[in-house]
């Protein structure tokens, strides 16, 4: 369903953070582990078409998406929570999800409940600005907007950063959830690695923009992850 | 009593006229509201789009004797090209490069305007520009209310604007660009399609002084008109639909009807040293609404009243 073929990316010219990766994903989780600065925000960007590739190609479900504009990619199905500024601020936490779903009228207000039960913290918080919502209240409202667009692809970047344990439990509860019910294929990227690995169903483990590893989750052994985080 | 209507309304043209500036003030601040409340787009040009649409008015009624439909037409066309223009060229700069570029555009149609002469008439003028109708002594009236009338019609789209998806879409785009780049709509063409069609309801309103001034002078089109339309949305609220008619009630009202028509000050001083004066507390007001009350009299964009419980701004 998405596959990356030899890419290369990065913010200068003839400097490259993601140096030739090549990978595919399914129907799962896949999540992506690696040390500050060792190209995950840039990756992500760069699938959501916020970044222009270098050289190399990105296709999903059929047709490439590497060089097509960051909102056509979304109209095909690929949402993006990014690791920070993820809400509308001056939006209600409502106007927040419903803002370019674009969902059909008639669909919007069971989408929105789906999303309020997924997230039921939120449903007293509707009315309220986001901008003025604590710090895993907008990770919630950023995933939801994503969400809302009909995703087929989530890209979450650092989903749980900043959150306390419980609820980091569980917010991989709800990534799972929402991955069982929806059938919405997720990529993750992480910093605790073993958090991620129990959700996650195949992962990658990235390192100065190069993949050390790329395996399923269950097989990944301490030793991959030390290389990969230099430790 | 009427000695105090004679008071009020005993030099009827006077406050016709500072009543007149008054709607200019609030209908250029609805449409600014619309790009820099709502769409986050600092058009510090808003005398440029206006004045082209002011002189498009101009030159078609008088060059080429056009008829005032026509000529209006031009008029909202000239400021809505110029909009769409500018639109293509800040949508991709950040908030510096958006004022220093407006601020350009105004500064062209400016020095156009001023050292062209065949077709503006440069600084000599341009005029005489005649109301399109005649109802006897009181046309002024008239158009007063047409332009109550216009101003009524863009507070109107302005606030069905904040209820409508495509507001929502304008808000998203404004305080969080980066993330509205990866919503399913182009961002590049929905903040270049708010100017096109502000900045030609800007040309519209120039269109629509044209008759009140009957002659036209480049020096109409300075910078004052700017800073007096951001004076009055900044003070009132930019982020919402009424911030530019209670700001600029609290301005120009003060200024151009209650100070200059009921104080009385000594004519030389009220030709001179007051416009400046004014210009000045105007600009100084700015500053300090920024500094201190940084979204105006009305604060915050709206729906804060359905805000439940305890509000953690
Ligand atoms: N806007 C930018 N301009 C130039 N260089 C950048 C930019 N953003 C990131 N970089 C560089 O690219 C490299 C990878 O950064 P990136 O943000 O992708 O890392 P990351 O894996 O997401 O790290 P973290 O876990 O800290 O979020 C870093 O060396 C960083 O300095
Ligand atoms: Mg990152």
């Amino acid at each position: 369903m998405f596959e990356a073929g030899g890419i290369w990316c990065g913010y200068e010219a003839d400097i490259d953070v993601i140096k030739g990766l090549d990978f595919t994903v399914g129907q799962e989780v896949f999540a992506i582990l690696g040390a500050n600065g060792a190209g995950k925000t840039t990756l992500l960007s760069a699938i959501a078409g916020l970044l222009p590739l270098t050289s190399g190609s990105i296709r999903f479900g059929g047709k490439t998406i590497s060089g097509v504009p960051p909102w056509r990619i979304a109209a095909l199905g690929i949402g993006f929570v990014p690791q920070e500024r993820g809400v509308f601020p001056d939006l209600t936490v409502l106007d927040n999800l419903r803002v370019g779903g674009l969902v059909a009228k008639h669909a919007r207000g069971e989408r929105i409940d789906e999303i309020m039960e997924l997230f039921p913290a939120l449903a007293d918080l509707r009315n309220q600005r986001a901008g003025t919502l604590s710090g895993g209240e907008t990770k919630m409202v950023a995933a939801g907007r994503a969400l809302m667009q009909d995703a087929k692809l989530l890209l979450m970047d650092e989903p749980t950063a900043g959150l306390s344990p419980l609820y980091v439990e569980n917010f991989f509860d709800r990534i799972r959830r929402i991955h069982e019910t929806k059938g919405v294929a997720i990529i993750i990227t992480e910093q605790n690695a073993t958090k991620a690995l129990e959700v996650a169903d195949r992962a990658m483990v990235l390192s100065l923009g190069e993949a050390m590893t790329i395996t399923d989750a269950k097989d990944l052994t301490t030793d991959q992850l030390r290389k990969g985080y230099k430790i | 009593m009427s000695a105090v209507w004679d008071y009020l309304f005993g030099s009827p043209a006077f406050l016709i006229f500072g009543t007149y500036t008054l709607m200019m003030i609030v209908g250029l601040g609805i449409l600014l509201h619309l790009q820099l409340g709502v769409t986050g787009i600092g058009n510090f040009g808003v005398a440029g789009f206006w004045g082209a649409g002011l002189y498009a008015f101009g030159i078609m009624q008088v060059t080429y004797d056009v008829g005032f439909w026509p000529a209006l037409l031009v008029a909202t066309a000239a400021g809505g090209v110029l909009g769409l223009i500018t639109g293509w060229v800040i949508a991709d700069l950040d908030d510096d490069g958006v004022l220093a570029a407006t601020l350009a555009v105004a500064t062209i149609v400016y020095l156009a305007i001023d050292s062209e002469k065949d077709i503006t008439g440069g600084r000599v003028g341009l005029g005489t520009i005649d109301f399109p109708f005649d109802v006897g002594k009181r046309t002024d009236l008239a158009w007063l209310a047409i332009l109550f009338g216009v101003v009524g019609v863009l507070l109107w789209y302005a606030r069905r604007v904040h209820r409508s998806p495509y507001g929502r879409l304008l808000i998203a785009t404004g305080t969080n660009e980066p993330l509205a780049r990866s919503l399913r709509k182009p961002v590049k063409r929905t903040k270049v399609g708010v100017m096109a069609l502000t900045s030609a309801g800007m040309g519209a309103l120039g269109g629509l002084y044209g008759p009140i001034v009957h002659f036209l002078f480049p020096t109409q089109l300075t910078v004052a008109i700017t800073v007096s339309v951001i004076t009055a949305l900044v003070l009132g609220g930019q982020q919402r639909p009424l911030g530019a008619f209670v700001g600029a009630l609290l301005t120009v009202g003060l200024f151009d009807i209650v100070i200059k028509l009921y104080v009385p000050l000594p004519k030389d001083l009220l030709e001179h040293a007051f416009p400046v004066t004014k210009q000045i507390i105007f600009g100084a007001l700015l500053i300090f609404v920024l500094l201190f009350r940084p979204l105006g009299f009305l604060g915050r964009m709206r729906r804060e009243r359905h805000v439940k419980g305890l509000s953690r701004v």
